[in-house]
């Protein structure tokens, strides 16, 4: 191998570790520690929310079928909003996101109401009061 | 009579699967890095010892950061999630200050510490080691033979769970992104704890920074995959794969400190193939034989210039 080779491969590889890099990014959740156990509670909302609507987040209950009783948190930069009470076995709960909730970047939290631990936790982004708020 | 087919359980042959699987960059490395080199300063022996303490030191690292994170959700399991990454966005000052004390303070502190203890303890004993080279090669292998068993254990759950998609999507990854990262870090550690071993005046400081850089570049590569910035991450291991790489090439590092376990008084320079063929060629020029042709022995000095540098650019 000459050393012009050499010094391309070299090049080209860093370009392909660059590249992966930039679809890491892209694709999102991806984990490199291996010894926590892996979060088997996804919640999913429908995204981006608008203030004064009604919707109704959903989790996977899987194996942990425990009657704990849960709370649906949104997570702001201004405030924590506590939006319902419930039962982690029932695997949904209808919520109305906030009026006063500035637009932006948020996080919708499943939160354990003993320990308070985040059980799942998703990325919201949050839309200008809508109709329902006005009125 | 026919054979009885042997049926060995889920967990093993999923165990297997996944060790073959993990096996494939480890093997793609370590030919690039002394399999393919044919003068290898190290025994496969060591090499092979190397790769199996990399694996080994996986297990007390699972445990103590197992421990750990058991610890911290007695301590405060409302922050305890922040152990496997950040909860993104990133809204709170504690949403990237509680990932970077896991991070740092965790999961590098534990297993550079143990890859540091391990090394250090080797190369200050070692008979094998006597160049700074051969500390890169081990901790190479050292690196690899971690990054080999924790791929194992990450393949297992996620061939376990039938999760195929995922699995080739983490496979490619974990191929790329974290074994080279285990290789860096390790590698570069090995080179500062033999640069530390080796020298005389400056020892202390080297070994400091053998377990302060590696320490410091797989905090901030965790991090900065667990807040969801891989790019970022990808640009700290350039630099530090990079600096390998010129390692590698590096002649300085292929002085030799040591012989037969002990230190030289005066370090000698390793023989490189243009002194080779000169050593080759004198010899054959104080060749007793044809002492009244000096013509054949001039031939046959040339002959063995060409032969030892084994370069046709001279023909």
């Amino acid at each position: 191998m000459n050393r012009q080779f050499g010094i391309g491969l070299l090049v080209v590889g860093c370009l392909g570790l660059v590249g992966v890099g930039a679809l890491i990014d892209a694709i999102g959740g991806v984990t490199v520690r291996t010894n926590v156990a892996p979060d088997t509670t996804a919640l999913t909302v429908f995204d981006p929310l608008l203030p004064g609507t009604f919707v109704k987040p959903t989790w996977t209950v899987g194996k942990d079928s425990s009657n704990k009783e849960v709370e649906l948190m949104l997570t702001t930069e201004a405030k924590d909003y506590s939006l319902v009470h419930t039962k982690f076995i029932f695997g949904g709960a209808r919520i109305q996101v906030p009026c006063d909730v500035a637009a932006g970047s948020a996080r919708l939290e499943l939160v354990g109401q003993q320990d308070r631990d985040v059980i799942s936790s998703v990325a919201v982004e949050i839309l200008p009061p809508g109709p329902d708020c006005v009125r | 009579m026919v054979n009885a087919p042997i049926f060995l359980p889920v967990g093993v042959s999923i165990g297997i699967v996944a060790f073959l699987l993990s096996l494939l960059p480890a093997v793609f490395f370590l030919w690039m890095w002394y399999l393919r080199n044919r003068d290898r300063s190290l025994p496969a022996a060591s090499i092979a010892l190397a790769f199996a303490v990399g694996a080994i030191i996986v297990l007390p690292a699972f445990w103590l950061e197992r421990g750990a994170d058991s610890v911290w959700n007695i301590v405060s399991p409302q922050t305890a999630h922040y152990y496997a990454g950040a909860s993104l966005p990133l809204l709170r000052i504690q949403d990237i200050l509680l990932p970077a004390f896991a991070t740092f303070l965790i999961v590098a502190l534990v297993e550079e510490g143990l890859r540091y203890g391990a090394m250090r303890i080797w190369m200050r004993r070692s008979r094998t080691i006597d160049q700074v080279f051969d500390g890169l090669l081990i901790g190479v292998a050292i690196g690899l033979g971690f990054s080999t068993f924790e791929n194992t254990l990450y393949f297992k759950d996620l061939l376990h769970g039938q999760d195929y998609d995922t699995l080739v999507f983490v496979f490619f990854l974990r191929f790329l992104i974290s074994t080279l990262a285990h290789i860096s870090f390790s590698g570069i550690m090995g080179v500062l704890i033999a640069q530390g071993t080796f020298h005389m005046f400056r020892s202390r400081s080297y070994m400091i920074l053998a377990f302060l850089v590696p320490w410091f570049l797989h905090g901030l590569f965790d991090l900065l995959l667990g807040v969801g910035h891989g790019l970022y991450a990808v640009l700290v291991l350039i630099p530090a794969l990079l600096t390998l790489v010129s390692w590698t090439f590096n002649r300085q590092l292929f002085i030799i400190h040591k012989k037969d376990g002990k230190f030289l008084a005066q370090e000698k320079t390793p023989e490189s193939p243009m002194m080779h063929a000169l050593e080759k060629a004198l010899k054959v020029e104080n060749s007793p034989w044809n002492i009244h042709a000096s013509y054949l022995n001039e031939n046959k000095s040339y002959r063995a210039i060409f032969n030892a540098m084994g370069s046709k650019r001279y023909e």
